[in-house]
């Protein structure tokens, strides 16, 4: 069934917004019609984040209206998931881009990691999110059981930085460094060190990580 | 007056001796207003001796705390080893800054459940927050006030997260966060400032602006360039306050030119309407920790500061400033 184009607007406009009530409402409004869950998060959601991004970069929202949105995302999802792996399952399955993302061993910092996650969830992906201090050894058998196509790291410290090379080192000793992307990010990584680390993308925020991504995986159907 | 300072961290593990040894050194190369150097993470300075005392506890590396068990609890005395160290060798330094880790950013080191995202901490728990945090950092405060800091500074790197342009996140006013520290800098009398990193938004500036009691507000402007935007310089001007501009990088480990640090300090005092005072890098070095060797770090943390002194010196001239 489509949507209600009306709802839809106003979904994404309570989001840009961050009219939590208003978008929460709207969402069980939309299912109760009929609406695909998949078709919410893919549309309006998923706009009203990139325009959020949008004016991040621009400097008309800072870190608290992103935090706000994705923690209205969130709440949304918790209502939408359960009605997206039903419709997922009904498709016949996947097709979505998995992403493993964590912030390396060492380095507990978590709201850059967080951000991101949920504007890649946002972006229609699927992401598995490993925390925070997560080991090398870790990382590697996440992408065996997981097989995402894209990895992505993120660490504050420069210090703990250094684990994003022995992940990718890991990566290759075990066969695995051409199964899967690696992205990197975090205030302690420049463009220089994942070159000098060999990943695949640097991305700076948690907008040019989805960016990053489409950019990669388009790579892969082209 | 324009002084020239630096906001706390280094990048070297302590050893004794060190503290004096690095208190030396900015003298030597003319800061005016050194801080103690921070050597160690503001989590092992504040929070260990929770733990100590029995207020919090530590589980795998993060602070966890039942928040019953501090509503009435008394803070103890904070443990502040490196500043005792520093204040002793202080010789003729006029001015003597104590850095202090604020109120908001201990909050949010302080997890109340499980699971990591500033929600699970006691940030968002407005009666700690407002009562034994509050109590804790302003005996932290005037322990350094008694041990002959004339210049305070609490860091809140949190703010730069917590207040954005339309929202303050955890439900917290404006007047909330002013009132915290209005009551601690209301029992302090030396100079007071609060220094914030990152990219701060027009709501934080304004805060920041009118605490009553607050002398100065330090921001970083080498790598948020956007932070020129935020000043108003008529909020400074009728606040009585002065701006403590951040002109070098505290990520890179290079040595930034005199004339790339006296170009942004010329464009920071336009803004600001000449209401500048301790020029500093953005942010501590810390960050730079293991970048490179230590002798190596030690040459460029010192570089960089020699030719913030030089940059001040030549904007004096070039303003006809004493």
């Amino acid at each position: 069934m489509t949507c209600d184009p009306s709802i839809m607007n106003r979904i994404k406009e309570c989001l840009i917004d961050l009219d939590e009530e208003c978008v929460l409402d709207l969402v069980e409004k939309a299912l109760d019609t009929g609406c695909s869950a998949t078709e919410l998060v893919l549309g309006p959601m998923s706009e009203a984040m990139q325009e959020i991004g949008r004016l991040y970069e621009e400097g008309e929202y800072f870190i608290a209206e992103l935090m706000d949105a994705a923690d209205i995302f969130k709440k949304a999802m918790k209502i939408l998931r359960p009605r997206l792996e039903e419709e997922a399952r009904s498709r016949g399955g996947g097709g979505r881009v998995r992403i493993v993302i964590g912030t390396v061993k060492g380095d507990i910092h978590d709201i850059g990691k967080s951000l991101v996650a949920t504007m890649l969830e946002a972006a229609g992906y699927e992401v598995i999110d490993l925390g925070v201090d997560v080991s090398p050894e870790q990382f590697v058998e996440a992408v065996k059981n997981y097989k995402p196509q894209i990895l992505a790291m993120s660490a504050l410290l420069t210090s703990t930085a250094k684990h994003m090379g022995e992940v990718i080192d890991l990566l290759a000793k075990e066969g695995l460094r051409d199964k899967v992307y690696v992205i990197v990010g975090g205030a302690a990584v420049t463009p220089d060190f994942a070159r000098e680390i060999g990943a695949d993308a640097y991305g700076g925020t948690a907008i040019d990580a989805v960016n990053i991504v489409k950019k990669l995986v388009s790579k892969d159907k082209a | 007056m324009i002084r020239t300072s630096h906001v706390g961290s280094f990048p070297f593990n302590y050893t004794p001796g060190l503290p004096c040894r690095i208190l030396r050194e900015l003298r030597e190369i003319g800061v005016d207003a050194p801080p103690y150097p921070q050597l160690r993470d503001f989590v092992e300075i504040y929070l260990e001796p929770l733990v100590e005392a029995g207020l919090i506890e530590k589980k795998a590396g993060f602070y966890y705390a039942d928040p019953d068990k501090l509503i009435d609890a008394e803070p103890p005395e904070p443990s502040l080893a490196e500043a005792e160290e520093a204040a002793y060798c202080r010789e003729d330094i006029k001015w003597l800054r104590g850095p202090v880790t604020g109120v908001f950013t201990l909050a949010s080191k302080i997890y109340v459940r499980e699971g990591l995202g500033l929600e699970n901490t006691l940030l968002t728990n407005k009666e700690i927050v407002a009562g034994f945090l509050k109590e804790y950092v302003g005996r932290a405060a005037k322990k350094l006030v008694g041990l002959g800091y004339n210049i305070v500074f609490f860091d809140e790197p949190i703010l730069g997260v917590m207040v954005g342009r339309r929202r303050i996140l955890y439900g917290y006013t404006a007047n909330e966060i002013t009132s915290v520290y209005e009551e601690i800098l209301g029992e302090i009398n030396v100079e007071k400032g609060i220094h914030v990193c990152g990219s701060i938004s027009p709501k934080l500036f304004e805060i920041l602006a009118g605490i009553n009691g607050l002398d100065i507000v330090n921001l970083e402007f080498y790598s948020s360039r956007k932070n020129l935007d935020r000043i108003d310089p008529g909020l400074l001007e009728k606040t009585g306050k002065k701006l403590a501009p951040g002109i070098a990088s505290s990520k890179q480990p290079r040595i930034e030119s005199v004339d790339e640090l006296l170009g942004l300090l010329e464009a920071v005092a336009e803004k600001a309407g000449g209401r500048v005072d301790l020029v500093s890098a953005d942010c501590g070095f810390g960050g730079l920790k293991g970048m490179m060797p230590d002798e190596d770090l030690h040459e460029i943390v010192l570089g960089k500061l020699r030719n913030i002194v030089g940059a001040v010196r030549l904007y004096k001239e070039r303003h006809g400033m004493g």
